[in-house]
């Protein structure tokens, strides 16, 4: 039987050095380990089950800790080969977030049929931008990554600073969808409105456009009056948050298939992909399955984004094969 | 003086409670301070921590016998150096005299 907390020690020997593990995590799981054995021996079920879930959440925070002072020490000593690979890997990323994002916004854009100039459509493209980027950006840091921790000389370092990469990120992700996001899309529809033959006036706010706190203020709105349509509220606010976790989400699962085994760069762009387009399938489905009531959606929208956080966990914590 | 010593050592308000507690029980696990803090001291950051107090030199450790009869890890026990029980005498002087120059 598997004593409790050493599936975090095997996570912690992946992602802390040596020392750190054996000074922080391995006194804290035998404080844990000794704790539980106590519980044990008296047969108390229930003070069992809240030492594991303390000793978990305090090893955790540990494990978070010390893994970000190893990375914090080490981050100053970079090696050329660690340094380009990280150039690299920015570059790559870069270059799949525009192209990604471009293509994205030439569907919408084509189908305008509206009399409007080259300026005028460079502009409906600048706003429909920040809501590609809520889906461009995972995939080039997730291909990035892995391109820059392919083959048999990956580097933690590389890792981590994907890892920070997306953390920023995700910060940022989220202050586009809440506040960037729907003020484009706003102006994308008055724009719009006015080129129409003859003009419309300004078209008012939908939910999609709707800022942070105002549609915290609909949801709550809805959810008093019980409104049978809180669902589609519910399935927007949720949505902006597990969008913007996204990108660490993406770049933690491909950061641990990198470590498990080694890849060839088209082998590990390949299964990202694949993970990509899974991920974008269950995005796709969220709204028709929260609309027939299959489960809440919060569930719903935050499925995709933990399953990967889950598979990119077990995938670094599992036990290597003797 | 070297770099490291540059400026006098310090006591944090959790690191002079860890070297109080140390000083009345001799030797504790990180558990036993966290329950002998009386929540002033986390689970979650105790053994962070003691891990800095160590790096400065406040206290030591080491790994007991791993237990026999279940099995598991060694834990690992805690007491105040030399240099801790020095730097939290200062630090307790220094504030009594604080107090004494500037209470009304």
């Amino acid at each position: 039987m598997t004593r409790p907390g050493e599936r975090l020690r095997r996570l912690a020997a992946r992602v802390c050095s040596e020392r750190t593990r054996q000074r922080l995590i391995d006194p804290a799981v035998a404080d844990l380990q000794a704790e539980f054995a106590a519980a044990r021996r008296n047969g108390s079920v229930w003070r069992r089950v809240r030492i594991l879930g303390a000793g978990y959440l305090s090893i955790a925070k540990v494990l978070i800790i010390a893994a970000g002072a190893d990375l914090r020490e080490s981050a100053t000593t970079w090696q050329r080969e660690e340094a380009s690979r990280a150039r690299r890997g920015a570059w790559v990323a870069l270059g799949i977030i525009t192209a990604a994002t471009v293509l994205l916004e030439l569907p919408l854009l084509g189908s305008l049929e509206i009399g409007t100039g080259v300026g005028e459509r460079l502009r409906l493209a600048t706003y429909l931008a920040p809501s590609n980027l809520a889906l461009s950006v995972p995939l080039g840091l997730a291909i990035a990554t892995g391109w820059a921790l392919h083959g048999a000389t990956r580097t933690r370092k590389v890792a981590a600073a994907a890892l920070v990469t997306a953390a920023a990120l995700s910060v940022l992700m989220f202050v586009n969808l809440a506040w960037l996001t729907p003020d484009a899309n706003q102006a994308f529809r008055v724009t719009v409105m006015a080129h129409h033959d003859p003009p419309a006036p300004p078209p008012v706010r939908g939910d999609g456009e709707l800022r942070w706190e105002d549609l915290r203020t609909r949801l709550r709105q809805a959810r008093d009056a019980a409104d049978g349509d809180v669902w589609q509220l519910e399935t927007l606010y949720y949505r902006k948050w597990s969008m913007s976790a996204a990108p660490l989400a993406m770049v933690a699962l491909v950061v641990a298939l990198a470590f498990r085994r080694p890849w060839t760069r088209v082998g590990l762009t390949g299964v990202v992909c694949g993970v990509y387009a899974a991920y974008y399938a269950l995005l796709l489905s969220t709204f028709p399955l929260a609309q027939r009531g299959v489960a809440p959606p919060m569930v719903l929208e935050w499925a995709g984004t933990a399953l990967c956080l889950a598979a990119a966990v077990a995938i670094t914590s599992w036990r290597r094969p003797a | 003086m070297s770099p490291r010593h540059a400026h006098p050592p310090r006591l944090s308000p959790k690191e002079s409670l860890i070297v109080e507690l140390l000083l009345r029980d001799a030797e504790l696990y990180g558990l036993q301070l966290v329950a002998a803090s009386c929540g002033r001291l986390k689970r979650g950051t105790v053994y962070v921590t003691l891990g800095r107090m160590e790096d400065k030199g406040f206290i030591a450790s080491r790994e007991e016998a791993p237990p026999a009869d279940e099995g598991g890890l060694p834990r690992r026990v805690y007491r105040v150096t030399a240099l801790g029980r020095q730097v939290y005498e200062a630090w307790n002087m220094a504030a009594a005299h604080m107090a004494l120059r500037y209470a009304r």
